[in-house]
């Protein structure tokens, strides 16, 4: 729930908490961890527009890599923006090379890699065809498509965090909102601005 | 240019309960749109609870089903299911086919062929170990459905920091 929790109780507080117990040797925060961020690292590496299998692929990836590199990461309190960053950058080598890759592997194996070379390029994923619950779902599904993909992909994932986090994960995906205080930027702007300027949105009146 | 002006003095205020009401639309929204799948959570957790430390992760590549259709054969059942894994140190390639009713076999193949100890490590709580030939050839039969995991260790190597594992993936 945005913005419900004292501060101190945010998600990336509670991840560097558990991260610490889990390095101390506590194995279940790691299982709590897992809990925690796999929501923010799903909606991190789907909003790059990788399919839902490779997406699925791609998280477990980067927990297995956090589970090796552990010991590396000198602030457990850094653990969201590790976990993101290794997200955001994996996905985006998936979606560009994994074509590129598959060639490579084929070439290893003879005639018979020669055959998965031969699989055809797999044509762009169109947008989600979703059965949303309302109209009010259905227009903000709308408007949220309308943004840009960097305002998109930040509203989606910060959208399952906590207020307090917002700073750290706009900084983690590459988007800074400023050093002064949790302002709002340009990206929830955006979105407040398109629907207040829609005559049928009743979702939210300031 | 008013709008503009409007966006940016809207971006410099501080987030209010405004911004609130709307992400939790907006977390709803991707809830309903594109949920994370149910058990992702507890695969991922079967799949960090691995007892052998290791050197790498080997990243996984799934080739469609159809694109391999040529070696299925359809008319007993057969489904065949291609992945490739990638790390620095190995690269694998494997197929799993169906040869029964809840039966499975995988078959993989290692390049550089060297000699590596393959442990197949399944969520249902079976393990499978066998060596890899000298062509890096590798197999499992009577296999069950479920999700499994790979390791390779080099033959001979000690230092089970030397192994690569893969993510979890369905059988």
């Amino acid at each position: 729930m945005i913005g419900t929790r004292p501060e101190g109780e945010t998600l990336a507080h509670r991840a560097g908490q558990a991260f610490t117990a889990f390095r101390g040797g506590d194995r279940a925060a790691l299982d709590e961890l897992v809990g925690l961020l796999t929501p923010l690292l799903w909606h991190t590496v789907r909003g790059q527009g990788v399919d839902p299998v490779a997406a699925e692929d791609v998280v477990q990836t980067i927990w297995m890599r956090l589970l090796h590199s552990s010991d590396s990461i000198r602030d457990p309190q850094t653990v969201v923006k590790w976990l993101l960053t290794a997200a955001r950058r994996e996905a985006w080598r998936v979606s560009r090379r994994s074509r590129a890759e598959l060639v490579r592997t084929a070439a290893l194996f003879g005639q018979e890699g020669e055959e998965l070379a031969a699989v055809p390029v797999r044509p762009e994923e169109l947008p989600d065809e979703v059965v949303l619950r309302d109209t009010t779902q259905r227009r903000l599904w709308e408007h949220v498509q309308e943004l840009s993909d960097r305002c998109r992909e930040l509203i989606r994932v910060i959208a399952f965090a906590d207020r307090p986090d917002y700073a750290l994960i706009a900084e983690s995906l590459g988007m800074p909102v400023g050093s002064i205080g949790p302002t709002r930027g340009r990206c929830l702007a955006k979105l407040r601005q398109v629907l207040a300027s829609d005559p049928q949105w009743e979702g939210s009146e300031s | 240019m008013d709008d503009d002006r409007t966006l940016a003095e809207l971006a410099g205020r501080p987030l209010d309960d405004a911004d609130a009401a709307m992400l939790e639309q907006v977390r709803a929204l991707y809830d309903a749109a594109d949920p994370l799948p149910e058990d992702l959570v507890e695969r991922i957790r079967f799949s960090l609870a691995l007892d052998e430390v290791f050197d790498e992760v080997a990243r996984m590549t799934r080739v469609p089903l159809d694109a391999m259709g040529v070696r299925g054969d359809q008319s007993t059942g057969t489904r065949t299911e291609t992945l490739t894994f990638s790390a620095d140190r190995l690269t694998a390639m494997v197929t799993v086919s169906r040869v029964g009713p809840g039966r499975l076999r995988l078959d993989g193949w290692l390049a550089p062929p060297e000699a590596f100890r393959v442990h197949l490590r399944m969520q249902s709580g079976d393990d499978h170990e066998v060596v890899a030939d000298e062509q890096g050839r590798f197999s499992f039969e009577r296999l069950d459905d479920g999700f499994g995991q790979l390791s390779f260790r080099p033959v001979g190597d000690d230092d089970a920091a030397n192994a690569v594992v893969t993510p979890l993936f369905q059988l």
